[in-house]
């Protein structure tokens, strides 16, 4: 099993090499891509018009296959994060620090924080919404300390920020973000 | 395939910006073409990144849509490949982090354990095939640990096939910090692949 | 750890007194002195009750002012858990809520942990099973901490319920018992930032996420002892991640950020020792 694995490993670095070889500043063809072949491309782009075209209105397309697909990238939209970096913008001004949550929700109709430091309790706590469908709110908050939070999507949906590096269980059958400061 | 005017222009093959600066006025049939130029690279670059097939085209979809929607504030100027690929390692980052450690540990647990399972089993059939598989899914397992700096240009040029110069604009770097950085990666993944010799016991499916 | 609460668990919480409590406890064997002693006093006249008056007069105030404290502290809390889950689909807990807390408040622990934890209780709307589970299991890490930081000055009072809650986190999340019980005496030792040793504590908790095994070791211990600052943690659950990415074991983990981390080193020693 081992001289099998390590057949593969020489595989996998010949196919780096293989890309290589095709020049800097040439595309790879489709064929010399590790995953290449699954010719999936047409069907995403089905599935992508498919969304376009349906606009804004209704969300459920005909065929369940292809709600049960948009439903999972509609989910993923919805805890995915705007920023290239973190979520958290450092803005420093002294002590304490201002701390910007941001979360990319472009379908929801409101997102709250919830922290142990507002008590949980996300009423004043309410993210502002971007053109571009990402809400956020600038919080300070003093340093040298580590903090739980989630967001709270249309008031019911709790949810941990995906772009914090830890999620710890809560206790309470979920899971909250940690920061440290 | 149904004949109109645009099949006559086949034989001048339009450039990505023109035609992305035609969908911009919301030619839903132009963004459809430029989309299937680019697909196919768009799954394999999620598909690289996310280990799972459903996901990878959930992802692609969803960068495709994005990308039409944010269409107005795309600068011809620039690749639209770039441009599109910007938005997909967006929208992978996400996912990807949306995964939680729980998680992300369990899809690589079952990868390693696929791996090791087919590397165990006797397959009659098209051994170089089911071995590409494999080893595709060695360097997602190997290209994961690199730092996010290093991922990135690895994923657009080898995964996605882009070329530098293309890799460069999607990240906003220059082309010879790219290839730099390619370089330091590719001596880094080939440690992790060189060495089989793990000292301890994680990547006998732990 | 099991603990029954029930009226006999409060001798139990009277032994694992700390702070606040050892003084009610104290306050409740010297209170029945100071009584007979009071009695005494009150008749004036009496030739020898009065041996030293000032003494015993001070020792009895501050003993009936400690009880007298944790009373009190007991009383605001049951007022404050009956307005706060008045009305809502938690009140049918509150006795048994006040049960519990009285048995920790006892012990030394501060009200103001459990007050925060039921808030959260209520804001993410657990069922009452789930917040009784809940607080009886942080009750139960809170009680075995009060023990730990017996006759400690530390953490001072106002700084007490955050580094509970965050231990409670590190113990709900993998972090062993005697990992944090090594931190709380090198952190009490030492007069350490409470509120860092609470970050160092979670985030040795999230350590343990990537690494199938869940070891943390000492790493708390690690990263308090450490010249990282806390905005720096973060950083060290990211190198943890990748790390296991790259097929590390937890313990080839832990002993890098040992040999670096723990030895004045810095990130980049981390980093380094990892990933070349």
């Amino acid at each position: 099993m081992d001289s099998r694995r390590e057949e593969i490993r020489k595989l996998a670095l010949r196919m780096l090499d293989e890309r290589d070889g095709l020049g800097v500043s040439s595309p790879a063809p489709l064929g010399a891509l590790p995953f290449g072949a699954d010719e999936a491309g047409r069907a995403v782009v089905a599935r992508a018009m498919a969304t376009i075209r349906s606009g804004n209105e209704d969300r459920s397309i005909p065929r369940r296959g292809h709600r049960i697909a948009w439903l999972a990238a509609a989910a993923a939209a919805l805890v995915a994060i705007a920023s290239s970096d973190l979520t958290l913008a450092f803005i420093q001004r002294g002590s304490p620090v201002e701390v910007r949550f941001v979360l990319e929700a472009p379908e929801a109709t409101s997102v709250w924080l919830a922290a142990d430091f507002n008590d949980w309790s996300p009423s004043g706590y309410e993210l502002e919404k971007a053109p571009d469908g990402s809400w956020s709110i600038t919080v300070p908050l003093r340093r040298g300390a580590s903090y739980s939070y989630n967001f709270v999507i249309d008031g019911e949906r709790w949810v941990s920020d995906p772009a914090a590096p830890s999620s710890l269980d809560d206790g309470l059958g979920g899971v909250s973000s940690s920061l440290s400061l | 395939m149904r004949m109109n005017p645009c099949n006559i222009l086949l034989a001048m093959r339009v450039d990505d910006e023109t035609l992305a600066a035609r969908a911009k006025d919301g030619d839903e049939r132009t963004f459809e073409e430029l989309a299937l130029r680019y697909s196919d690279r768009l799954y394999a670059f999620c598909r690289a990144r996310l280990g799972s097939e459903n996901d990878a085209k959930d992802s692609a979809q969803d960068a495709l849509v994005r990308a039409y929607r944010s269409l107005p504030s795309y600068d011809s100027s620039k690749p639209w490949s770039a441009w599109v690929f910007s938005i997909a390692a967006n929208r992978v980052k996400s996912r990807y982090a949306a995964a939680s450690s729980a998680e992300r540990l369990a899809l690589r647990v079952s990868a390693e354990q696929a791996v090791a399972d087919e590397a165990s089993a006797d397959r009659s059939g098209p051994e170089a095939e089911a071995l590409r598989i494999l080893a595709a899914e060695e360097l997602r397992s190997a290209v994961a640990g690199l730092s996010a700096s290093l991922r990135s240009p690895v994923e657009l040029y080898y995964f996605a096939g882009l070329d530098v110069a293309t890799v460069a604009a999607a990240l906003g770097l220059g082309a010879e910090a790219v290839k730099s950085r390619l370089l330091r990666a590719r001596r880094r993944l080939g440690r992790i692949l060189g060495d089989t010799a793990q000292p301890d016991g994680c990547k006998k499916g732990m | 750890m099991i603990l029954a609460f029930n009226s006999g668990a409060l001798a139990q919480g009277g032994q694992g007194s700390s702070g606040q409590s050892e003084q009610a406890a104290q306050g409740k064997d010297q209170s029945e002195g100071a009584s007979v002693s009071g009695q005494a006093d009150s008749q004036p006249g009496r030739a020898g009750a009065d041996s030293s008056p000032r003494v015993s007069s001070q020792v009895r105030s501050t003993a009936d002012e400690a009880t007298a404290t944790g009373v009190r502290a007991e009383l605001e809390f049951n007022r404050w858990l009956a307005s706060y889950l008045a009305g809502g689909e938690l009140e049918g807990t509150r006795s048994r809520l006040e049960t519990i807390a009285v048995v920790a408040m006892n012990a030394g622990v501060p009200a103001d942990a459990f007050k925060a934890r039921i808030r959260e209780a209520v804001a993410k709307r657990a069922t009452p099973e789930t917040m009784l589970r809940a607080i009886e299991e942080d009750a139960r890490r809170w009680i075995w901490l009060a023990g730990q930081l017996d006759g400690s000055a530390w953490p001072p009072g106002d700084r007490a319920a955050e580094l509970y809650l965050s231990a409670s986190t590190a113990l709900r999340n993998g972090v062993a018992e005697a990992s944090v019980a090594g931190l709380l005496s090198w952190a009490g030792d030492t007069s350490a930032d409470a509120a860092k040793a609470g970050a160092a504590l979670t985030t040795a908790a999230s350590l343990s996420m990537p690494f199938r095994d869940a070891a943390t070791g000492d790493a708390a211990l690690t990263l308090l002892r450490s010249r990282l600052r806390v905005r720096q943690y973060s950083a060290v659950v990211e190198l943890a991640v990748r790390a296991q990415s790259a097929g590390f074991s937890s313990r080839r983990f832990l002993e890098a950020l040992e040999a670096t981390l723990g030895q004045g080193g810095s990130l980049r020693d981390l980093d380094r020792a990892l990933f070349g």
